[in-house]
């Protein structure tokens, strides 16, 4: 919804070149004036017009996304106040929340962002640019912490006097000095001035769009500069490495695929993706999959890949199962929980069971009824007690842990849920199941 | 009396306007020194009060 002076600005901007160019790359979501009368509980003088967008297939948030993501998130963002300016615009936020995915695209869904600009004065957006995407992501890579708590934890993002705190040993390293330490220095000092003031003096003294501009590149260039090398986790090594010899690795990706032919799906989940081998099989028979994965490092190289392939069936998203995304903000609606956004019609679940069970503790019938609860026809694949992974994960508790992992429980559980359409054994001591939901 | 840091928590705008002047590098530079030049000539009466220009526009 827009107000008076805000529908002067979506003229201006729908008026630009920069917006048919922008819609002709599909960096920003396709957005059409719409009928005020359209919109219910509206009080009189509330708005003066409305915008209409199309939905995107699947939301995320950045506490979701791998490091990369967030980076190319912020390169998007900086881009558009780049050309913004040149075509005498401004954006007023700078916020991940402003950005959507399909697939491996970044694309910007907040038009009403976009404003007439004021000439002389600074960039509104810049402190959340910093709270929300430059210390995040400077977290990860100058101390090699993820972000993903941080942002999941405080929706404003990390304050100057925090990234501070978390940075102040870094503060010869780029950007840290200016964007980080005297930040927080100023916003400080400064807190209780007025605003007004301060941003006439700085137009006075000759604060002009060339200073924006270099400040944009300044930035575009230390968030290139950004880079986290994770190292080798336990499972970015995975996919070369695992249990499976060629033919049962060949034998899962024909059931894997023979499973996904049965029905054209509009949303496939696959948890526990990996390194997406099973995803983008699912992505032939998928409008869209969502590939989930606990490990930072294996989401991350995913992304990397399906981005340069330009990908737009496949997202890779971090997340456990054991832990997914809750409601967050405003009585819990403002990010809704991973399951308020859609459940799909497809589900994955290969090779991660023993993890959910065995290492998160999840009885197996509980495990269960979470798929059941989701609607969704099904692939899982059941390591039993005997397979070495499995072994590896009991090792470390106490002697007769885990009494319900046993194969003939998991079927017994499985078929009183669903109905199983096919079985097969993909190994000696793994099985994997295709099933529906029993009614 | 409030301190300082409530101040910070209501209006975190002004403190992150300044640092602009600094994150553009030598560019900005000269437009600091300008800026601190105006505020000191204020501070110190050696330039009257200027007439207010036109009003900011609502956001």
């Amino acid at each position: 919804m827009l107000s008076a002076a805000g529908l002067e600005d979506w003229q201006a901007l729908a008026e630009s070149r920069l917006w048919r160019e922008l819609r002709e790359e599909g960096q920003v979501v396709a957005t059409e004036p719409a009928d005020i009368g359209a919109v219910p509980d509206l009080l009189a003088g509330e708005a003066a017009g409305v915008l209409a967008h199309e939905r995107m297939p699947f939301l995320s948030y950045p506490y979701e996304w791998p490091f990369s993501m967030l980076k190319d998130a912020a390169l998007l963002q900086l881009e558009l106040n780049q050309r913004a300016l040149r075509a005498g615009l401004a954006l007023k936020d700078a916020t991940p929340y402003n950005v959507q995915w399909r697939g491996s695209r970044p694309v910007f869904i907040d038009i009403g962002s976009f404003e007439r600009l004021r000439p002389g004065e600074p960039w509104a957006g810049y402190r959340q640019f910093c709270t929300l995407f430059l210390y995040p992501l400077m977290l990860q890579a100058y101390k090699g912490l993820p972000f993903h708590a941080a942002l999941r934890g405080s929706l404003e993002g990390i304050a100057p006097s925090d990234a501070r705190a978390l940075l102040a040993g870094e503060r010869f390293r780029k950007g840290v000095l200016s964007n980080v330490v005297l930040h927080a220095r100023l916003e400080s000092r400064y807190a209780g001035a007025d605003g007004r003031e301060v941003k006439r003096d700085m137009r006075r003294a000759g604060f002009s769009t060339e200073l924006l501009a270099a400040n944009f590149r300044k930035l575009e260039k230390l968030v290139r500069s950004l880079e986290w090398k994770p190292g080798e986790t336990a499972w970015t090594g995975y996919g070369e490495e695992n249990t499976y010899d060629e033919a049962a690795a060949a034998a899962k990706t024909e059931f894997v695929r023979e499973a996904a032919a049965r029905r054209r799906s509009r949303l496939t989940w696959d948890v526990g993706c990996n390194d997406g081998r099973y995803a983008r099989v699912a992505a032939e028979f998928a409008d869209l999959v969502v590939a989930f994965d606990a490990d930072h490092a294996t989401v991350d190289a995913l992304y990397g890949r399906l981005r340069d392939e330009g990908r737009e069936d496949i997202l890779p998203l971090v997340m456990s199962v054991t832990d997914p995304s809750p409601d967050l903000g405003w009585r819990g609606r403002e990010r809704a929980s991973l399951e308020r956004r859609g459940t799909p019609e497809l589900l994955l679940c290969l090779a991660v069971v023993h993890h959910v069970c065995i290492t998160g503790n999840v009885p197996v019938r509980e495990f269960l009824d979470w798929l059941r609860s989701l609607d969704t026809a099904l692939v899982i694949e059941f390591p039993d007690r005997a397979d070495p992974m499995v072994q590896r994960l009991l090792g470390g508790k106490r002697e007769g842990s885990n009494p319900d992992y046993q194969k003939p429980l998991f079927e017994q559980g499985l078929e009183e849920r669903f109905v199983i359409d096919r079985s097969a054994p993909v190994s000696p001591t793994r099985t994997l199941y295709a099933a529906r939901p029993r009614a | 009396m409030l301190s300082r840091a409530v101040f910070a928590y209501l209006d975190p705008g002004t403190g992150s306007m300044l640092v602009q002047l600094l994150v553009g590098g030598a560019a900005a530079a000269g437009v600091a020194l300008k800026l601190y030049w105006h505020r000191l000539l204020r501070l110190f009466r050696i330039r009257k009060a200027e007439p207010e220009p036109e009003p900011d526009r609502e956001r």
